[in-house]
């Protein structure tokens, strides 16, 4: 008896102290909150973290600080910043030295989306690299009034890409002298349907040709020397559910993709000169094959 | 009954020693969803010095102010200078001296020590 009394008294003392530490520690005094790390920042603060490590490298080019700063971040965190970031810089028209840095540090954290693609194949803007110029095989049937419709002179075009063979081809390529001067207006359509088997019928008379379907949803690459542009179809669906439009820049050559950037359906596209002088718009239309 | 209060001071004192350890070093209080205000001075100066380098490729110094105030809301612009200030006295990169009075330049918060730097370089 007198020996549990006394350890009794001990127990309900540390339990007691012990719960009095632990509400001090915990609640009333808890460690610090700083000297905290990257991982630790909440989810926005950590995304922006990883897009100034990015736009860090874009600006100094030092591989190793830009790994150092990324280091410890959760690869998933990583991959979902850079590729909302490339993917938004590439369809903001952002230069292609910047858009070429972001993509090489993304690939070297083994992140990859449809916009790195492009820089990643372009080593650098060269003097000598010449795109192939696949021009419209087919007649060119005007898709709007406006005569004349110029063939654009062959200018070389200074983006080295490995182009692949598109599925797409251009069969009407017009110049266009109302609304908006500088505009790449492109309509992208599949071709009509085939015709069903004609079987008699008293009922039908003339059936109504099917006509061309347009096609939204299409991306649209526009490739000058310096950078590239996307677009997609659709987006202005009180035009056409196919349409999209580019603005140009005076004295700059474009490529237009569909699909890929390296899958080009012309080349040395530049602002046209309408014949009072003023520039014009090119207004295409683009068949799937 | 004096041994026994001291037993229960003894007892209690130890349980406040281990609540402390296990509450602070053992078991601390684990923070997450921190803000860049709370990250430790080394991170806080690359932050500072990848917001210069994000002005450097974006040219927005509204974006770059709006950023510093995530270090410093009342005064967004003093770690910046604090920062460009310590890096020229250290002798610091050149690369991120000149980035970042480039920064302070936009922001309108140069100071006599920058002015000097950029006086001073070649």
């Amino acid at each position: 008896m007198t020996l549990r009394v006394p350890f009794l008294v001990l127990s309900i003392g540390v339990v007691l102290g012990l719960i009095l530490g632990l509400v001090y520690a915990w609640l009333i005094d808890p460690v610090q909150l700083y000297n905290t790390t990257p991982p630790l920042l909440r989810s926005d603060y950590r995304h922006e973290w990883i897009r100034l490590a990015a736009l860090g490298y874009v600006a100094d080019g030092d591989m190793d600080r830009a790994l150092a700063r990324l280091k410890g971040l959760s690869e998933q965190d990583i991959q979902d910043a850079l590729a909302a970031m490339i993917e938004a810089y590439a369809a903001d028209g952002q230069p292609a030295p910047t858009m070429r840095r972001l993509s090489l540090l993304a690939q070297r954290l083994g992140v990859y989306t449809p916009a790195m693609r492009i820089y990643l194949e372009t080593p650098g803007v060269s003097s000598g690299g010449i795109l192939p110029t696949p021009m419209p095989t087919s007649p060119v049937p005007p898709v709007s009034p406006t005569p004349p419709t110029p063939t654009p002179t062959a200018t070389p075009f200074y983006l080295v890409v490995t182009p692949v063979p598109s599925p797409y081809r251009i069969i009407a390529q017009n110049l266009a002298c109302e609304g908006t001067p500088g505009q790449l207006r492109v309509w992208v359509q599949a071709p009509p349907p085939p015709e069903p088997t004609a079987t008699p019928s008293p009922r039908r008379s003339t059936p109504t040709p099917a006509g061309p379907q347009p096609l939204d949803g299409v991306v649209l690459w526009l490739l000058w020397a310096d950078g590239a542009d996307r677009a997609v179809t659709g987006l202005r669906p009180w035009i056409s559910p196919g349409y999209a439009d580019f603005n140009l820049q005076p004295g700059v050559f474009y490529a237009l993709s569909v699909d890929e950037p390296n899958a080009p359906v012309i080349s040395g596209l530049s602002i046209p000169a309408c014949p009072d002088g003023r520039q014009g718009s090119w207004e295409m239309v683009i068949e799937r094959q | 009954m004096r041994k026994l209060l001291l037993l229960g001071l003894m007892g209690l004192a130890l349980g406040v020693a281990l609540g402390l350890l296990i509450g602070w070093v053992l078991w601390p209080v684990q923070y997450t969803n921190t803000a860049p205000a709370q990250l430790r001075q080394d991170y806080r100066n690359d932050y500072i010095l990848m917001v210069a380098a994000a002005y450097q490729v974006e040219g927005n110094p509204d974006a770059a102010r709006e950023r510093l105030a995530r270090l410093d809301p009342e005064q967004p612009t003093r770690p910046l200078v604090e920062l460009t200030e310590t890096l020229i006295a250290q002798n610091g990169r050149p690369g991120d001296i000149s980035m970042l009075i480039q920064l302070a330049e936009a922001l309108g918060v140069t100071t006599p020590a920058m002015g000097s730097y950029l006086g001073g370089a070649p």
